[in-house]
């Protein structure tokens, strides 16, 4: 409860920050963000044969909206991309990209999967072996 | 006399700026670092270690420390190859350059600072505008399904700012450079954190710290090469399914 209440504040604190019309961020909201938050590994999410990921799950196909989500908290390490199966490494090719243009091949995913989600159809996406799924 | 002691002044000048120069472009040739990454949302925190290690001939060297050890080699001519110690098995793609040279150490070693690499994916500047003393840059793309506009924000001439404008413009996601180092002959930011907004209410951050950057260090995995008997496992250019 408490790291949920940190987490909240940090939230909002990073919230107000970002929107006060500066371009700087309020680093120890965002190292208070993350302190307060559980480590997980990534690797939970990232099924060990990969292709096709949709087998490994008992449901028998990836959801649109989980797919949507872990793109839209977890797009920037790839982890939609082995949610939805993909090659077992795409996660170090997402991560190569973080530091550089940031993230922009996570965000067209993500507004893809969005389209997705409202055609409930992810189906191009699914088993996807290559780096741009959209391509 | 005051004439001709200029122009053996500006001789020298130029003579000697002649010799330097090339000593100096030569003086960094390497640059590797530690790079930490943690990406929270929703209470949790998922973090990659690596140890990225560039050269000014645009071969990149990324050795993945967590959550596995697999060592990802680069060059400019679009060869990308990635080593699975645990298993000597090594992946070869030729799609993936792109995001290698992403590499922020890489975008601003290769002078590529000034745009963060978005030339490289079909950006084009659209205005150049000021802002509290501070330089906005906006790069517009006609690209179908990409992010149409990006802006860039400058203090001092360097990119402290990063904004991801969709198609309604609204601002989609946010990456914030800071804590600005020497490194060799170029400034580099040594943290960026990201925040993408996919609600008023939902966010997710990415903090990425460098720490331990080296200019010219002698590290042997500049010129790793898989071993000759490391089992391919894909070979092909990851063109279909």
């Amino acid at each position: 409860m408490k790291r949920l209440l940190l987490s909240l504040i940090a939230i909002l604190a990073i919230a107000v920050s970002a929107n006060a019309g500066n371009y700087k961020v309020d680093d120890g909201a965002i190292d208070a963000l993350i302190e307060a938050s559980a480590e997980i590994s990534p690797l939970e999410f990232m099924p060990a044969a990969a292709v096709p990921a949709a087998a490994s799950f008992a449901s028998g196909s990836p959801s649109p909206v989980v797919s949507f989500l872990l793109c839209t908290f977890l797009g920037g390490i790839g982890i939609h991309r082995h949610y939805m199966g993909t090659r077992p490494w795409m996660w170090a090719i997402y991560f190569v990209t973080v530091g550089g243009i940031f993230g922009i091949v996570p965000l067209v995913d993500w507004i893809m999967l969005l389209i997705g989600l409202v055609d409930d159809d992810i189906s191009p996406y699914v088993g996807n072996t290559r780096f741009f799924m959209w391509a | 006399m005051g004439i001709a002691l200029n122009r053996s002044s500006i001789l020298i000048l130029i003579t000697a700026a002649a010799l330097l120069a090339p000593a100096g472009a030569s003086a960094q040739r390497r640059i590797s670092a530690d790079v930490e990454v943690k990406q929270a949302a929703g209470g949790k925190v998922a973090t990659i270690n690596k140890r990225i290690f560039c050269s000014l001939d645009g071969r990149i060297v990324v050795h993945f420390l967590k959550p596995e050890d697999y060592i990802l080699l680069s060059n400019v001519k679009g060869e990308t190859r990635l080593f699975i110690p645990r298993t000597n098995e090594v992946v070869i793609d030729n799609t993936a350059v792109m995001t290698s040279q992403d590499e922020l150490v890489s975008v601003f070693m290769g002078g590529r600072s000034e745009d963060l690499g978005l030339g490289m994916y079909g950006y084009r500047l659209q205005s150049t505008t000021r802002e509290d003393g501070l330089v906005k840059k906006t790069f517009v793309t006609d690209k179908d399904g990409d992010i149409p506009k990006v802006e860039i924000v400058y203090e001092n001439f360097l990119p402290i700012y990063c904004g991801y404008i969709d198609a309604s413009g609204k601002t989609i996601s946010k990456t914030y450079y800071s804590k600005y180092v020497p490194a060799g002959r170029m400034m580099l930011p040594t943290r960026a954190t990201s925040i993408t907004y996919t609600s008023q209410k939902d966010s997710s951050v990415m903090r990425t710290i460098y720490s331990d950057i080296r200019v010219d260090d002698d590290d042997p995995y500049y010129d790793f090469q898989v071993p000759s008997n490391a089992k391919v496992v894909t070979s092909n250019n990851l063109s279909g399914k």
